[in-house]
């Protein structure tokens, strides 16, 4: 099936942060995370797929319509959920849905009055009025609204009390049970991931670290706790990272594809693991 | 059919759906013949990733439990219940030889060893 998402050696420069030959793709009907330490350009990114930022080469393909030449089906088929709306704020989300809606050609305006009531957007106060929590799902009501295809979130979970934040992942997935839906969204949150990202996109510095499923990704490191000894004397292309501490020492190991049950005896890593010591390990070897 | 699953287990997610199969067409509450929520669905439903259930779907039918009708879904299959309690009794005598190994490391002797089953046991019961 095409993918709902194609980016293919993409290169944007942003004073001097690159984003760098990012390759990847998205199939319908899944959830990608996108992590990343604070400045390794995952809003970067974001932005640069939605043209807010013009890239410098490479392409980027929403449903096979290039943003470069067919910006607006492009743009039919996204919905955004930015760390800024673009909603006028002297303005009920009614009358802002009634002004923005039209530029889809998919608007539903019954569709947007059922997720506001779901997500229990006051409809008659404007909207410099809503909190910032509010504000987030206002975005995502909207996105429903047009029938979006590829949900596009940057952080959508920052502003979300708990409550919110759990309806908003069972939300993801229910977009994408059908399987003709896909959401892409950058976040700190990794236990979210850990429950319902297929894939996880890492960025370090601009770059793809990797792009991966969830299975493979898990199955490719291991977590080895033991003795500073023990940790040590690991072969060293084996280590992506380690810590010593006073009572115990922790590594993240690759394990290695000649050997695929070498270290299968240690648990598993949660993602945030991966990615402390992936970025631990290239702060040491940086040094 | 239930399928509980616990975070702090040691085994990987789509493994504890194997696991949770397995029990349930050993006790008896999936019955072969019946057919299996849609991968999509189930990954609703447990809050997990698509790609998660999917992998559970593959060990499934790696292992003969269950196949797939296209354009349909997927479907328990006809199994030896013997052999798979069989197989799950395996499994319990190796955690056991475990503890048994931990309780030796204490100084345990095994006389207090089938003591502290007793009593374990015995709480058991009256919860």
């Amino acid at each position: 099936m095409a993918a709902l998402l194609e980016v293919t050696e993409l290169t944007k420069r942003l004073g001097n942060f690159t984003l760098e030959n990012i390759s990847f793709s998205l199939a319908p009907g899944y959830i990608m995370g996108v992590i990343g330490v604070n400045g390794s350009g995952k809003t970067s990114l974001l932005r640069t797929i939605l043209n807010l930022y013009q890239q410098d080469s490479g392409s980027i393909r929403i449903a096979g319509f290039d943003m470069n030449t067919s910006e607006k089906q492009a743009k039919e088929i996204i919905g955004t959920v930015l760390d800024e709306d673009f909603f006028d704020e002297t303005l009920t989300p009614e009358k802002n849905a009634a002004i923005f809606g039209p530029f889809y050609p998919r608007f539903d305006m019954d569709i947007f009055r059922e997720a506001c009531k779901r997500f229990e957007i006051p409809l008659d106060q404007k909207v410099k009025k809503l909190s910032r929590g509010i504000r987030t799902r206002l975005q995502f009501a909207f996105a429903l609204s047009h029938r979006a295809k590829l949900y596009l979130m940057d952080e959508p979970a920052g502003g979300l009390d708990p409550r919110f934040r759990r309806s908003l992942i069972g939300c993801m997935q229910e977009l994408v049970e059908s399987g003709e839906r896909s959401v892409i969204f950058s976040t700190h949150l990794t236990e979210d991931l850990d429950k319902v990202a297929d894939y996880i996109l890492m960025l370090h510095e601009g770059k793809v670290q990797f792009c991966l499923d969830k299975e493979a990704l898990c199955q490719n490191y291991r977590l080895i706790r033991g003795t500073k000894e023990e940790i040590e004397s690991l072969p060293k292309e084996q280590v992506a990272g380690k810590e010593h501490s006073m009572y115990h020492s922790e590594a993240l190991i690759r394990t290695s594809p000649g050997n695929p049950s070498g270290g299968q005896n240690y648990p598993a890593p949660k993602l945030s693991e991966i990615l402390y010591y992936l970025e631990r390990g290239y702060s040491q070897c940086g040094n | 059919m239930y399928i509980i699953l616990k975070e702090d287990s040691n085994l990987p997610i789509y493994e504890q759906i194997v696991k949770a199969v397995k029990e349930g067409l050993i006790g008896g509450t999936i019955t072969p013949g019946e057919m299996l929520p849609s991968i999509r669905s189930l990954a609703r439903d447990l809050q997990i990733s698509v790609i998660t259930t999917k992998r559970a779907y593959e060990e499934l039918e790696k292992e003969k439990l269950i196949y797939s009708v296209p354009g349909k879904g997927f479907y328990i299959k006809e199994t030896n219940q013997e052999f798979l309690r069989e197989q799950q009794l395996k499994k319990l005598e190796d955690r056991l030889s475990g503890w048994i190994d931990e309780a030796r490391g204490l100084g345990v002797t095994e006389e207090e060893m089938h003591a502290m089953l007793d009593v374990l046991c015995e709480g058991r019961k009256q919860q």
